[in-house]
């Protein structure tokens, strides 16, 4: 299998940027997490990872010509459904939730231990969290992943969201190898 | 390439009574206790396999790049563990006395606030030459202890070059070294014998794949799992990395070669083999706790600087058993 490791191209770029402005993140993050972005992907493969490495380990690979297994910041993977957000990219952005009021929801401590079994919750009486994909943080503001925020079908249940988990740290127990 | 005595040794293994007995005593091949005989008596090796079947104690490795040790104890005594530093081996190690549920599912690990390693892996990394600015290779780095604590030491800068052959266990290796966040790393699925460096590396180690002979404690199928012939093929595979290992470091550098075991065929005949091919290394001391190296074989006669190594007896210093070496390559005259 042919593996390829090179710089994005702009659409993939603004792809992501798009992603991290729909999180109401600042010009000036977004461009901090979109700069030196590098893509691994393997030939006829379904996605590409996204790293975010310092120049000096380009410098070593490039003097190598060996392609890596992984490498840096991984920021996440462009595939079928889009730009999916790593747990690694989580934590970079879970200070963001307190000082510059992105698109977070904080779990109390039996919520945070939910999650963290990829279990989806019902936020109760929450009509005032941000909708679609956002950060999910503990009251300690440590990232605890990221989920997707729906109305419930239920027109009873107007008041309560469903969070449902798209990536928590409980996978690195489950999958992570 | 194997030492040139390796074959002789292993045909000296013969079976007494002493040995057939507790070889069924405690259920290992015989030639795994005629060793430890060879080495420790018969007295100290029923102490030994004692040792043995106790459980091997748990430990926990504190990332003090992105939590305050203080403050990890404080969390997980509140969640009811009972923690104790192990200051000999390490100043980010405890020994987790009491656990109310399994260390590896609290937020905290999930978090990346601590690694799940033990004492005397955690030493030989100390024993390591680490500094910020440094090329680092860990050669056979999964699943990721002693590559995450590289990175912690050197405070996530300079560069970690971690390499792993196996398919399965480097997935492992990735999740670890995100899980802890670490950055300044590259992650090779490759061979580590048929790497293009060439003395590339300021510091370098090889802890080497073995018998795993000394986590028995751990997994008790270790005391059967291996024949001698399995044993001279683990013994040629780790000649033939340190070789390469040698050949990757800069001048005047060292590294640090490591086996979890407890055999000398993977320790001490490694080195030895090393020493008589090569007249360019050194054997340096390493400020670690452990035994010295052991310097005679089943009447062979090793390298007196094989003294300088270090080991570790279940049974002595409590923990894991391992052999540890470092080397330092000489440079152009």
């Amino acid at each position: 299998m042919n593996k390829k490791l090179e710089k994005l191209n702009e659409y993939e770029i603004n792809f992501i940027k798009l992603f991290l402005s729909k999180l109401k993140l600042n010009k000036n993050i977004i461009e901090k997490y979109t700069r030196g972005l590098w893509g691994l992907s393997i030939e006829g493969g379904t996605h590409k990872d996204i790293f975010k490495p310092k120049f000096n380990l380009i410098k070593f690979i490039e003097k190598y010509n060996m392609i890596p297994y992984s490498l840096g910041l991984y920021i996440g993977l462009i595939g079928r459904r889009g730009f999916e957000p790593s747990l690694p990219l989580a934590h970079e952005l879970a200070p963001f939730c307190k000082s510059h009021n992105i698109k977070c929801v904080i779990l109390n401590i039996f919520e945070e231990k939910k999650f963290l079994y990829g279990k989806t919750i019902i936020l109760q009486n929450r009509e005032n969290v941000p909708m679609g994909y956002v950060l999910v943080v503990n009251r300690f503001y440590e990232a605890l992943g990221w989920a997707i925020i729906k109305r419930p079908n239920n027109k009873y249940w107007m008041q309560n969201r469903l969070l449902r988990p798209v990536r928590d740290l409980g996978w690195y127990l489950r999958k992570g190898g | 390439m194997e030492h040139p005595y390796i074959k002789d040794i292993l045909k000296k293994y013969n079976k007494n009574n002493i040995i057939i007995n507790l070889s069924k005593k405690y259920g290992y091949e015989p030639y795994m206790i005629a060793r430890y005989i060879e080495i420790l008596g018969t007295e100290e090796t029923e102490m030994l396999l004692e040792a043995n079947e106790k459980p091997l104690p748990k430990s926990l490795r504190c990332n003090n790049i992105i939590i305050d040790c203080n403050k990890l104890e404080k969390r997980l005594k509140n969640k009811g563990f009972r923690l104790k530093k192990l200051t000999r081996f390490s100043p980010y190690i405890y020994l987790i006395e009491h656990a109310p549920y399994s260390p590896g599912a609290t937020h905290e690990y999930l978090l990346g606030y601590y690694y799940l390693q033990g004492p005397v892996s955690a030493s030989i990394v100390h024993g390591m030459d680490l500094k910020r600015n440094y090329l680092i290779l860990d050669m056979a780095a999964a699943p990721g202890g002693k590559a995450t604590q590289i990175l912690q030491l050197i405070e996530d800068k300079g560069i970690l070059i971690a390499v792993e052959k196996n398919k399965r266990r480097i997935k492992s290796l990735r999740a670890n070294i995100q899980r802890m966040r670490f950055k300044n790393y590259i992650i090779y699925h490759y061979d580590n014998r048929k790497l293009p460096f060439k003395e590339e590396f300021d510091s370098i180690l090889l802890d080497a794949p073995s018998t795993g002979e000394g986590i028995i404690r751990k997994d008790p199928r270790r005391k059967t799992s291996r024949t001698p012939f399995d044993l001279l093929e683990i013994h040629r595979l780790q000649v033939s990395m340190l070789l390469k290992a040698v050949e990757y470091l800069k001048p005047e550098k060292t590294l640090v070669y490591a086996a979890c075991s407890l055999a000398p065929e993977e320790g001490e005949l490694v080195i030895d083999t090393i020493l008589k091919k090569l007249n360019n290394i050194d054997i340096i001391p390493m400020d670690i706790p452990g035994d010295s190296g052991i310097s005679e074989y089943f009447g062979v006669q090793l390298d007196s600087r094989i003294s300088m190594c270090k080991r570790f007896w279940p049974h002595r210093q409590g923990f894991e058993g391992f052999f540890a070496c470092k080397i330092r390559k000489r440079g152009e005259k």
